[in-house]
C-alpha cells in the first residue's frame, strides 16, 4: 500500500484505541498500540453481558471481537504493559518513547489518546461504608460477579434478595469537583436490575435515583416494562448502616406517600458510581501538551489539540461503549483525512439524503462540504438549501431501492413523475413529527413550545411556566430547549416555572446548564407523573394544580400568565414506509433502525443505508454533529474498499432453481435478481452468514471455505461438538481461556460465521461420527450481525428436537455472547 | 389533602439565596442525600430535611412554620455534610426561624432566655449582683479546700492574660463545674479573670436566627473582654457558643478583636504539652468513647484538639461509629436542649446516639459541650445505657497531678 509509511500512536487498548486501530488498518495506516494492563480490551473487556433472553444492546461483546480483530491485523504493532513516557515533535511527526515491557522509541506521525476512565471511589463518601460493609459493592464489582458467574457468592441462589442500586455517586456533584452527569450509570443499574431480576426471579430490586436519565433507543420501553417489575425511587441516599437489623444494610429514605423518613433494609447495596478522568491522566496530557478541562477530561474542541494529537472515547467524556467505538472509528477517519491519506483515489460516490426538515439539510450541507455529490430527497416543502450543488427532489417520495452499496438504484415518485437515480448509499435523516399537546383547554395563555420558541420579547408576560412532561416522557431536545429558554427568560427577570417528571442532564454539559438555570431563579416543580398534576384558567392566569413529589400529601398551585407545553415527539407517518423501501427494521418505538448493537449508531445490516438524527434516535444538535462524523466515516470506507471479504456465498447458476428464497431471507440485502430472473449474490454487500446456503433448497449456494463436508471435517469421536458463532461464543470460549477457566477438554470447536449457516444435516454429522452431542452457539436475538440468522438456527434446532422427538441433551442451541466466557464454560462442562 | 399556593417573592426566600453556597437553596438539586442523613435517622418525628429545603425554595413559608420542623431540626447540619451544591441546613432553618411570622412557634424558654441575656447579660437572669456574690462565695470556699490564699476566683481584674467566659450552668445548678475550672486556671499560674458584666458563654441569638441579636450579644462579650484588656478569651466547653465566638465571630461582629479566642479544652491541651500542668493518664483505666459535638466538629473542625486531651487522662479511646464529620447529634442540638418541655422529643431525636453509645460497649462517655453532655447524660438515664458522661476538661481536672 502506497501510505503504508505513515503510522500511528494509540494510548490505551479501550473500545475507543481499538476501533480506531481497526479503522486505522482498514485504511492502510501502520498502527502502534501502547496499553499499560497486560491485555487488550480496557475496562469494557470486564463488562459482563446483560442479555436475559434478548440481547439489551450495550455494546459491551463487542470488544472481545475488537480485540480479536486488532490483535490479528496486519501492520499493528501492540505494546503490552507498557506506557509513554516523552514525545518529542520532529518535522514530520512524533517521536514518542515507550517504557515498560517493551522500552525504546517510536516515529509516528499522529498521536491518539483513547485512554479511558477511572471509576469513582466511593471510600472517598464514608458514610456509604464502602469497603466496611462487604455487601455494599459498586457497579464495577456487581459486574465483575455477573461476567465470572460469581453472584453467588453475595446472593445465594434462588434466594429472594433485597436490592438497592444508588445512583449517582460521585456525578454531579459540585462539592466533589464532578459536576457533571457520568451518563451511562442509570442504564447500568437498569441493565444490571433486568439480568438480576433475570437472575433471581424473586428478587426485590429498587433504583434510587436523582433523574432517571431515561434517554436513547428503546430505552424508554425498557424501562417502562422494568417499572413493572423493580421500584424507581427519586432521592438517593448518602449513608449506610449496618447494625439496624441482622445482616442487612439499613437506609434512611423519604417515604415517597407521607413524606417521613423511614428506614429500608436491603441485603445487597451497589453504588452507582460515576466515570472519571483516568488515573495519572494529567501527567500524560502535559507530555502532550494537550489541557484538560477542569474536570479532566479532553473536552476541548477538536481544533484546540496541538497538530497531530488526538483524543477518543472517555478520555473525551463519560460515554457509553458504543458510541466509544464510533468515537473511535471518527477520530481515526479523521486522522487519515489529516494525514492526506489516499485523498485522492477516494471514490466519492453519489449519496442521497431522505428526509425533510433542518436534519436532512445539515447532513446534506455536510456531506457536500466533504465532497459527496448529494442527492436531497424530501417529501416536504420549504426547505431551505445552503448548499447550491445539491440535486434536490422537492415534494418526492423515496419508492423503491434497489441493489447493494455502491449501486442503489433509487425510485423517486416526485412532481415530475416516476424518476430513477443511482447513488452509491442512502442516508436516512427524515426527522419526526410533533403531535400537538391532546388538551380540552383552547385559551391563548395555553402555547406549545414550537410556538413560544417564535414568540417576541415583548409579548412574552412576567410568569411563565413550562411544563416538560405534558405529552410524555421528558426527551432530549424538548428539555434542553425547555432549560435554555428558561435561564434566559430567568435572565430577564421573568418569574419561570419548570414542571418536570425528571431533568435529562445529557452532555457533559447538561448538569452545568441545568445548575445555571437553577442559579438564575427558574424553579423545577417534581411531579411523579403527567397525572398528578393538572390546569385551568383563573382569573386570566392559568392556574398549575400538581402534587410535589419532594412534598407528598400536598396540592400545590401555581399561577403564571402562560403555560407552555411541548409537542409529542412520535416516528414521522413515513418512517415505516421508509422501512419496508429500504428493508430496515422499526424499534419498539416505531421509530426507524433496529436496536442491534453491531450497527449502531448510524449503520444498518444493508451495507450503504445510513441513518442520522431522530428519525432513529434521540439526537441533539452536538450528537448531530458527531452522527454525520460517523457517516463521513463509514462513508470513507465504503468508498476505499469496497471489495468481498473473500468468503461471499455464490449461487451456482445451473443448480439454482430461481425460487428466490436467498433473495427473500437475505439480511443484508446482498441478494440482487437479474434480468433472466436469476439471484445474484454481491460479494460487496454479502456478510457470509451463510443463511442463503443452509435454506437453499436445491443446494445451490456455496460457500468455498464453509462447505458442508469442511464443517465436520474434523469431528470425530468427540464428547461434544460444538459449532460455534466466530463473534459469539468462539471469543467467550478464548476468553475463558485467557481467564485461566477450567473447561471440558473433550469439546471439538468448529467456528462459524454465523450459526445461520448450520442446516440439519450439518447438525447431525458429528453425532454420525460419534459425538455424544452437539451444540450451536451463537448470538443471543437482537444481536446477530446478521439480524434473524442466529434466532433461525436456534428454531431449526427447536423444532428438529421437536419433530424427530430427539434428546435436548444431543442436540440444543446455546445464545453465548462474546463476554460471557463462564457461560461458555457452563454449557460444555454440563453433559448431563 | 393539605394545598398551598406558591409565592414567588415570600420572606424567607428574600433572606437566603444571598452566598455562593450555604444558602444557596434555589440550587437544590431534590437529590434527597439531606434527608438520608438526618441525626434522627428513622425516628418518629423530626424534620425532613429536603421538605424544609424544598418549602423555603418554593415560597411555602407558613407551611414550614407551621410543619413543626423548624424546632424539631437540631441544627447539626449532618444532614448538609455531603449536600452535592454546599447548602447548608443551619443557615436555612435560622434565617426561617427568624421570621416574623415565625415568633409564634418560638418556644417560650427561648424568648426569656435571649430576654434575660440582653437586659441582665445572663440567660438564666443572674443579675451581676447575684453573680458577684456567687463567685465571691465560690471563692472563699475554693480558697479554703486549695489551703492557698492565693487561689481564687478573680473577676472584673484588668489586665489578666485570661478571660474566662462560663456557662450559665456554671453560676447556677453545677457550681462545681465552675470551681474545677478555676482549679485548672490555679494550676496555670497565669493571671486570669471572670467579667461581671456579660457572664455567659451561650448565644440564643443563634438559636432563634436573630443575627441582630445574636451580634448584640457576641459584641457585649467582645468589649467586656477588650475592656478588661484581656489577651485570650477562654470559652467554657460550649459547642454553639464555640461556633458563634470563635467561628463565625469576625464575620458576625465585622471587625478584628484586639483578643484570641480559645476553649478550655484547647487552652488546658496546651499547658499540657508546654509541661506546665500534668495529667495522670490512668484517670480512666478503660476505654472511653468521644463524642463529636456538632458545633465543635462538623460545623468548627474541631476533631483532634479535645481527643488529644483526652488521650492524656484515659487508657483508650475507641471511636464511636460513625464519628467526626458524619458523627450523629446527641438530638439536644439547635436550641431543643434550651426548651424545658423538650424531653420526651429529645429520647427520640437522641435515640442513634443512644445506640451508638450502646453498640460501643463502654463505660465512659466524654465530651467537650456542656449541652450534649446534659443531653447524654439524659440518654444514659432514659435508655439505661450504663454509662458514665464526663466532659473532656472536667476529667482533666480529675486527672491533674498536684505535686
Amino acid at each position: 500500500m502506497s501510505d503504508s509509511q505513515k503510522s500511528v500512536l494509540i494510548l490505551g487498548g479501550g473500545v475507543a484505541g481499538l476501533s480506531a486501530a481497526r479503522t486505522m488498518y482498514e485504511r492502510g495506516v501502520a498502527v502502534n498500540l501502547v496499553e499499560k494492563d497486560d491485555h487488550l480490551g480496557g475496562k469494557a473487556m470486564n463488562w459482563a453481558c446483560m442479555a436475559t433472553k434478548t440481547c439489551e444492546n450495550c455494546g459491551a461483546c463487542l470488544t472481545a471481537e475488537l480485540v480479536d480483530q486488532v490483535s490479528h491485523q496486519a501492520n499493528t504493532t501492540i505494546y503490552t504493559q507498557t506506557e509513554l513516557s516523552g514525545l518529542d515533535r520532529n518535522n514530520q511527526g512524533f517521536e514518542a518513547v515507550l517504557t515498560g515491557e517493551y522500552s525504546g522509541r517510536v516515529v509516528v506521525d499522529a498521536v491518539l489518546m483513547a485512554t479511558g476512565f477511572s471509576p469513582f471511589d466511593p471510600s472517598a463518601l464514608k458514610s456509604l461504608g464502602y469497603g466496611s460493609h462487604e455487601k455494599v459493592i459498586t457497579t464495577v464489582e456487581l459486574n465483575d460477579l455477573l461476567k465470572m458467574g460469581q453472584i453467588s457468592k453475595l446472593l445465594p441462589e434462588h434466594s429472594s434478595p433485597k436490592i438497592a442500586f444508588i445512583q449517582c455517586v460521585g456525578s454531579r456533584n459540585r462539592k466533589l469537583d464532578r459536576n457533571y452527569c457520568s451518563q451511562v450509570c442509570c442504564k447500568i443499574s437498569l441493565r444490571h436490575a433486568n439480568k438480576l431480576i433475570h437472575l433471581y426471579p424473586e428478587a426485590d430490586i429498587t433504583v434510587l435515583h436523582m433523574d432517571l436519565q431515561v434517554i436513547g433507543k428503546e430505552f424508554r420501553t425498557f424501562t417502562e416494562k422494568l417499572s413493572n417489575r423493580i421500584k424507581l425511587v427519586q432521592g438517593v441516599a448518602a449513608e449506610i448502616v449496618s447494625d439496624r437489623q441482622e445482616g442487612k444494610l439499613t437506609i434512611f429514605h423519604e417515604d415517597e406517600t407521607i413524606g417521613v423518613r423511614t428506614a429500608l433494609h436491603f441485603d445487597l447495596i451497589v453504588l452507582s458510581v460515576g466515570l472519571g478522568p483516568s488515573e495519572n491522566f494529567g501527567e500524560l496530557a502535559l507530555k502532550l501538551g494537550v489541557k484538560p478541562d477542569p474536570w479532566g477530561f479532553l473536552s476541548l474542541s477538536r481544533s484546540d489539540f496541538p497538530k497531530g494529537i488526538y483524543a477518543a472515547g472517555t478520555a473525551r467524556g463519560p460515554m457509553n461503549i458504543l458510541n466509544a467505538i464510533s468515537e473511535g472509528r471518527i477520530t481515526a477517519s479523521r486522522i487519515t483525512n489529516d494525514l492526506n491519506i489516499a485523498a485522492d483515489t477516494e471514490k466519492k460516490f453519489q449519496v442521497a439524503v431522505v428526509g425533510a426538515g433542518n436534519e436532512a439539510v445539515l447532513v446534506s450541507d455536510a456531506l457536500s462540504k466533504e465532497g459527496y455529490p448529494v442527492v436531497l430527497i424530501d417529501s416536504g416543502k420549504n426547505i431551505f438549501l445552503k448548499d447550491e450543488y445539491i440535486k434536490h427532489f422537492s415534494n418526492a417520495r423515496l419508492v423503491s431501492v434497489e441493489g447493494t452499496v455502491g449501486n442503489f438504484t433509487l425510485g423517486i415518485a416526485g412532481a415530475e413523475g416516476n424518476q430513477k437515480e443511482i447513488v452509491g448509499a442512502v442516508v436516512v435523516a427524515n426527522g419526526v413529527e410533533r403531535l400537538q399537546p391532546e388538551t380540552n383547554l383552547h385559551s391563548d395563555r395555553v402555547v406549545t413550545l414550537e410556538d413560544f420558541k417564535d414568540y417576541p420579547e415583548g409579548k412574552i408576560p412576567s410568569k411563565v411556566a413550562f411544563w416538560m412532561d405534558y405529552s410524555g416522557p421528558e426527551n432530549k431536545n424538548n428539555s434542553r430547549k425547555i432549560l435554555e429558554m428558561a435561564t434566559s427568560l430567568a435572565g430577564k427577570g421573568k418569574i419561570v416555572h419548570v414542571l418536570m417528571e425528571k431533568m435529562l442532564v445529557h452532555g457533559l454539559m447538561g448538569q452545568v446548564s441545568y445548575d445555571a438555570a437553577r442559579k438564575s431563579g427558574v424553579k423545577f416543580l417534581r411531579i411523579s407523573d403527567r397525572t398528578s398534576g393538572d390546569f385551568s384558567i383563573e382569573g386570566g392566569q392559568v392556574k398549575l394544580a400538581y402534587e410535589d413529589t419532594t412534598l407528598p400529601g400536598m396540592k400545590i398551585f401555581v399561577y403564571c400568565d402562560i403555560l407552555v407545553i411541548p409537542e409529542k415527539i412520535v416516528p414521522s407517518k413515513d418512517t415505516s414506509l421508509f422501512a419496508q423501501v429500504l428493508n430496515q427494521a422499526l424499534d419498539t418505538e416505531g421509530f426507524i433502525q433496529s436496536p442491534n448493537s453491531r450497527y449502531r449508531p448510524v449503520a444498518s445490516p444493508r451495507k450503504g443505508i445510513f441513518f442520522a438524527g431522530n428519525c432513529h434516535d434521540e439526537i441533539d444538535e452536538d450528537d448531530l454533529t458527531t452522527e454525520i462524523s460517523a457517516i463521513l466515516a463509514g462513508l470513507g470506507y465504503l468508498g476505499r474498499n469496497g471489495s468481498p471479504q473473500g468468503q461471499a456465498a455464490r449461487v451456482i447458476e445451473n443448480e439454482c432453481i430461481k425460487c428466490l428464497t436467498c433473495l427473500r431471507i437475505c439480511p443484508h440485502g446482498a441478494v440482487v435478481l437479474l434480468s433472466s430472473n436469476k439471484p445474484e449474490i454481491i460479494p460487496e454487500a454479502c456478510f457470509e452468514c451463510g443463511l442463503c446456503v443452509s435454506n437453499c433448497p436445491a443446494k445451490a449456494i456455496r460457500q468455498e471455505a464453509f462447505l458442508d463436508e469442511n464443517l465436520v471435517e474434523m469431528a470425530k469421536e468427540t464428547d461434544t461438538f460444538i459449532f460455534a458463532c466466530e463473534r459469539s461464543a468462539f471469543l467467550a470460549r478464548n476468553e475463558a481461556r485467557r481467564l485461566g477457566m477450567e473447561m471440558n477438554e473433550k469439546v471439538h470447536i468448529q467456528t462459524v460465521r454465523c450459526t445461520g449457516r448450520i442446516g440439519i444435516e450439518n447438525m447431525f454429522a458429528p453425532i454420525l461420527k460419534g459425538a455424544d452431542r452437539v451444540i450451536v452457539a451463537g448470538c443471543y436475538e437482537g444481536n446477530c450481525r446478521s439480524m434473524e440468522s442466529g434466532a433461525f438456527a436456534k428454531r431449526r434446532i427447536e423444532h428438529t428436537i421437536a419433530d424427530l422427538g430427539i434428546d435436548s441433551n444431543k442436540l440444543s442451541f446455546y445464545p453465548v455472547a462474546a463476554n460471557e466466557p463462564d457461560k461458555f464454560k457452563k454449557i460444555t462442562s454440563d453433559t448431563e | 389533602m393539605n394545598e398551598a399556593t406558591l409565592i414567588n417573592d415570600a420572606p424567607l426566600l428574600s433572606g437566603l439565596n444571598k452566598h455562593q453556597t450555604g444558602d444557596n437553596i434555589s440550587e437544590c438539586l431534590t437529590c434527597g442525600v439531606c434527608s438520608s442523613r438526618c441525626s434522627w435517622y428513622d425516628g418518629e418525628g423530626g424534620p425532613v430535611p429536603r421538605q424544609i429545603v424544598r418549602m423555603a425554595q418554593l415560597g411555602l413559608d407558613d407551611l414550614l412554620i407551621e410543619s413543626g420542623m423548624l424546632w424539631d431540626c437540631m441544627l447539626c447540619n449532618r444532614c448538609t455534610e455531603e449536600c452535592p451544591v454546599g447548602i447548608n441546613m443551619d443557615q436555612v432553618v435560622r434565617q426561617a426561624r427568624s421570621l416574623q411570622a415565625a415568633d409564634k412557634i418560638m418556644p417560650e424558654d427561648l424568648k426569656a432566655g435571649v430576654k434575660n441575656r440582653l437586659d441582665l447579660g445572663d440567660v438564666n437572669g443572674l443579675t451581676q449582683e447575684e453573680f458577684v456574690e456567687t463567685i465571691e462565695w465560690l471563692s472563699e470556699e475554693f480558697t479554703d479546700e486549695v489551703g492557698d490564699p492565693d487561689a481564687v476566683i478573680p473577676y472584673d481584674q484588668k489586665g489578666a492574660r485570661f478571660l474566662y467566659l462560663p456557662n450559665p450552668r456554671e453560676l447556677g445548678i453545677n457550681l462545681m463545674h465552675l470551681t474545677a475550672m478555676a482549679r485548672l486556671f490555679y494550676s496555670f499560674k497565669e493571671p486570669w479573670t471572670m467579667s461581671s458584666r456579660h457572664t455567659d458563654v451561650t448565644n440564643w441569638g443563634y438559636f432563634i436566627g436573630n443575627d441582630d441579636i445574636s451580634r448584640k450579644m457576641a459584641l457585649q462579650i467582645v468589649e467586656a473582654t477588650e475592656d478588661l484588656e484581656a489577651e485570650t478569651l477562654v470559652l467554657s466547653e460550649c459547642g454553639h457558643g464555640y461556633f458563634v465566638l470563635k467561628t463565625l465571630l469576625e464575620k458576625l461582629i465585622g471587625r478584628k478583636t484586639k483578643f484570641n479566642v480559645v476553649a478550655m479544652p484547647e487552652l488546658t491541651l496546651d499547658m499540657v504539652e508546654k509541661g506546665i500542668i500534668k495529667l495522670n493518664p490512668a484517670t480512666l483505666d478503660e476505654p472511653v468513647a468521644y463524642h463529636d459535638p456538632c458545633n465543635l466538629g462538623r460545623k468548627s473542625g474541631v476533631y483532634d484538639i479535645p481527643r488529644k486531651l483526652l488521650a492524656f487522662c484515659c487508657k483508650e479511646i475507641v471511636e464511636l461509629t460513625p464519628n467526626r464529620e458524619h458523627g450523629v447529634c446527641c438530638g439536644g442540638g439547635g436550641g431543643i436542649l434550651q426548651d424545658s418541655s423538650s424531653h420526651k422529643r429529645r429520647m427520640i431525636s437522641g435515640k442513634p446516639k443512644a445506640d451508638q453509645i450502646r453498640a460501643a460497649s463502654v463505660k465512659h462517655l466524654v465530651t467537650a459541650c456542656l449541652s450534649c453532655d446534659r443531653q447524654l447524660g439524659e440518654l444514659v438515664k432514659h435508655y439505661d445505657l450504663g454509662v458514665q458522661v464526663h466532659t473532656v476538661v472536667s476529667l482533666a481536672v480529675e486527672a491533674l497531678v498536684t505535686n
